[in-house]
């Protein structure tokens, strides 16, 4: 127990750092991925084709590649960013690209119905986007979205592979130099609050919003 | 002057040929209902009065102001977008699939439009909604969310909605085809509140004794054709064409 | 050492590759008809007054977090102290992760590798060394109860070992040796060999001496180090092959900071014994 207490200052500054690079992940991300989605369900062929390449190459290739290619990559090409700008940059286009095929799922599941009822009321486009269909794709689409959240969180120890010292590489750090498990307990026991809370709020938002059978 | 003139119309899906050349006048205060098998091509030429189907050719008026008329190619050629939307709030609709919005209550589902396209106030909504609630029965459910009401009292939500746009036509697309039996007969009884209003309606339906008791005139389609057109009473129970009564005793008898 | 080679190699193939025309920015050392650039590493330093050393913050003794503090502490830290204010310049400290320290060196996110770095060959092509400042041998750690006495009772034996390390080449030398084991088993890194020790799984581990010795103050009872070992090897500090005249200065001062004894009171302050080269 007082050895847990010893780990505490440096687990907790971890800590502070993957929830950083989550929150600001997820902040710019929600968003970036429903224009995402909009982009991609566009007529405009250009812009439609440049978002289905767009989620194949984000998608389509390890978020680890990613990080390198950010930040060593752009390094190489003359675009030096330091490393925790690399890791957002890196999670919000990795991310983006899940989030837009969410929300285009979602947007293309909403009724036709739906935009017919908006279209005989005399809504605009824009209105029925903001009022009718995408307060109902947000509905529908929690599940999935609560999944790549949880994910997300459990992400961001994959940023020690550019150095930088989040939750689950300081619990490394500590289990080589004291020769322990212990902290490897420990940041499992923090993983598991950080994603216990995202659960409940997302079970808490769907309670909340259950307006279908 | 007709509330709403359809000159000629015709559409198609890809090859399938649904509307042949369509026509219809609907006078201030008329009943119309539009019967036929399905297929017949009657849903979609109600859908053509409102826009949710473009048309290939021929001309629609609204309170003789144009929305579609034929360009000099013989294709169709709609007026702005900005137009459009304006001719279709003089137009009521009522689907057969209600199409309420889901994660709006039932208060909220009327006052919806009111408030985005008519800029209503709050108070103002709220106090159409209400009336309009009183009239098709609801007052109790004005709280509830559509999942938490029968078919029944959807589409009576559905109704008031459209009411609350004051629209100059109501029109209805087999407003009890997806109903339960015994669900059908709330939902009939708000329309014929209505037609006794004297509202200017069209009203696409299969139910026969509803027509005769409500419609002023009854058209019959078939293959995307109008094969007969009258009074109520001389279209169902004397019709002329064979095709009108093989129809008629085929639905009857299904009955 | 620690070294994952292959998987750097492999990392700059594909950076190479996908970023298109940066293979050429690649330095090649056995090419120099090009025109040559001025080499300003050492004003450069002297100038931002400190260098940025990188090193694997989980490699107790040469370089780690200090339990409660979080400080970075170790004989490589130090070491690397004493040197820079012989130089007149500060030390900067950069964790970063041993399969990527070629693309951090070669991005200039780094100046140098300071870690307990092993001088072999194949390093010697992708960045230029300093004088060795330490002599390390390879050592067979096995639990207190086994009967291994010397090498040739590894004979059919597990022997654990870590990725990519030093340790392995070390072993594959001694080809006699290495033909008679039973199975080489790879660990992600040295604790986790040493902790498959324990339960087992493994009958002996290759590691370096400072590892072995530090893990072994950790768990006495746990560990023996038998007398017969892999060999030496030498530990010096990476820098980029083009940074000579900083590599000049570098190994100036390291120079000074062994023949004044410094370097041995560290290691004697780490290492109980004085180690250096």
């Amino acid at each position: 127990m007082e050895y847990v207490l010893i780990l505490m200052p440096s687990m907790l500054k971890g800590t502070s750092v993957t929830l950083q690079l989550f929150f600001l992940t997820l902040i710019i991300t929600l968003p970036l991925g429903v224009i995402l989605a909009l982009a991609r369900l566009t007529k405009f062929k250009p812009l439609n084709l440049f978002m289905q390449l767009y989620v194949w190459v984000f998608r389509g290739t390890p978020l680890l590649l990613q990080l390198f290619f950010v930040y060593f990559g752009l390094g190489i090409l003359g675009l030096k960013i330091d490393r925790f700008s690399a890791a957002v940059l890196a999670f919000v286009l990795n991310y983006a690209a899940y989030y837009a095929e969410i929300f285009r799922a979602g947007i293309q599941s909403i009724d036709r119905g739906q935009y017919e009822a908006a279209d005989v009321l005399g809504l605009t486009r824009v209105q029925t986007m903001t009022k009718i269909v995408l307060p109902q794709v947000f509905r529908r689409v929690l599940p999935p979205v609560s999944n790549e959240v949880i994910n997300l969180i459990k992400d961001t120890a994959l940023v020690y592979a550019i150095g930088m010292s989040e939750l689950l590489r300081v619990a490394k750090t500590a289990a080589v130099r004291d020769f322990s498990f212990i902290p490897f307990l420990v940041a499992a026991v923090f993983y598991l609050a950080m994603t216990g809370v995202v659960q409940q709020f997302f079970k808490w938002l769907e309670a909340k919003t259950n307006f279908y059978r | 002057m007709y509330i709403l003139q359809a000159n000629d119309i015709h559409k198609s899906f890809h090859r399938l040929h649904v509307l042949k050349g369509v026509s219809l006048q609907v006078k201030t205060g008329e009943v119309i209902a539009i019967i036929g098998p399905s297929g017949s091509g009657k849903s979609t030429f109600l859908r053509c009065f409102n826009r949710l189907e473009t048309i290939d050719s021929g001309l629609i008026e609204i309170q003789g102001e144009l929305m579609v008329e034929n360009g000099p190619d013989g294709k169709a050629k709609y007026k702005a977008e900005a137009d459009i939307r304006r001719l279709r709030r003089k137009m009521g609709m009522v689907f057969q699939n209600f199409n309420l919005f889901p994660h709006k209550n039932v208060m909220q589902n009327v006052m919806l439009a009111p408030m985005l396209v008519e800029d209503n106030g709050v108070k103002e909504a709220e106090e159409k909604a209400r009336v309009l609630l009183d009239k098709v029965g609801l007052a109790d459910k004005r709280e509830n969310f559509p999942f938490e009401l029968s078919g029944g009292q959807q589409q009576r939500v559905a109704i008031a909605r459209a009411l609350a746009m004051d629209p100059d036509i109501m029109c209805f697309d087999e407003p009890t085809s997806a109903l339960d039996p015994e669900l059908t007969g709330e939902v009939l009884r708000v329309i014929k509140d209505l037609a006794i209003e004297r509202r200017t309606m069209i009203v696409v339906t299969h139910e026969i004794g509803f027509a005769r008791e409500v419609a002023d005139r009854v058209l019959f389609m078939d293959e995307g054709l109008i094969v007969e057109e009258g009074k109520a009473e001389e279209v169902l129970i004397n019709p002329r064409h064979e095709r009108t009564e093989a129809f008629l005793s085929t639905v009857l008898m299904a009955r | 050492m620690k070294k994952k080679i292959a998987i750097m190699l492999v990392l700059c193939l594909s950076l190479g590759v996908f970023m298109m025309g940066c293979g050429n920015s690649e330095p090649e050392p056995n090419d120099v008809k090009e025109p040559v650039v001025e080499d300003t590493s050492w004003l450069d330093i002297k100038e931002k007054g400190y260098f940025v050393m990188g090193l694997d913050d989980a490699f107790p003794p040469m370089g780690y977090r200090e339990q409660g503090t979080d400080d970075i502490i170790g004989f490589d830290i130090d070491l690397a102290n004493a040197v820079a204010k012989e130089m007149g310049v500060e030390v900067k400290f950069q964790p970063v992760i041993w399969d990527t320290i070629i693309e951090e060196l070669n991005g200039k996110n780094i100046d140098l590798i300071w870690n307990g770095l092993t001088i072999t060959d194949v390093r010697k092509k992708a960045m230029a060394f300093t004088d060795p400042y330490i002599e390390d041998k390879q050592l067979i750690v096995i639990q207190p109860s086994s009967d291994i006495a010397d090498k040739t009772d590894l004979a059919g034996k597990i022997i654990g070992i870590q990725a990519g390390s030093s340790a392995i080449e070390a072993v594959e030398r001694d080809a006699k040796t290495y033909e008679s084991i039973g199975e080489l088993v790879e660990f992600g890194s040295n604790d986790e060999a040493l902790l498959d020790l324990t339960t087992g799984r493994v009958d002996a581990v290759v590691v370096d001496e400072v590892v072995g010795r530090y893990y072994k103050g950790k768990k006495p009872d746990d560990y023996k180090i038998i007398a017969d070992h892999f060999g030496t090897e030498e530990f010096g500090v990476g820098l980029r092959l083009e940074d000579k005249a900083f590599l000049a200065e570098l190994q100036k001062a390291l120079k000074a900071v062994k023949a004044d004894g410094t370097a041995s009171e560290i290691s004697i302050k780490w290492f109980g014994v004085d180690i250096t080269k």
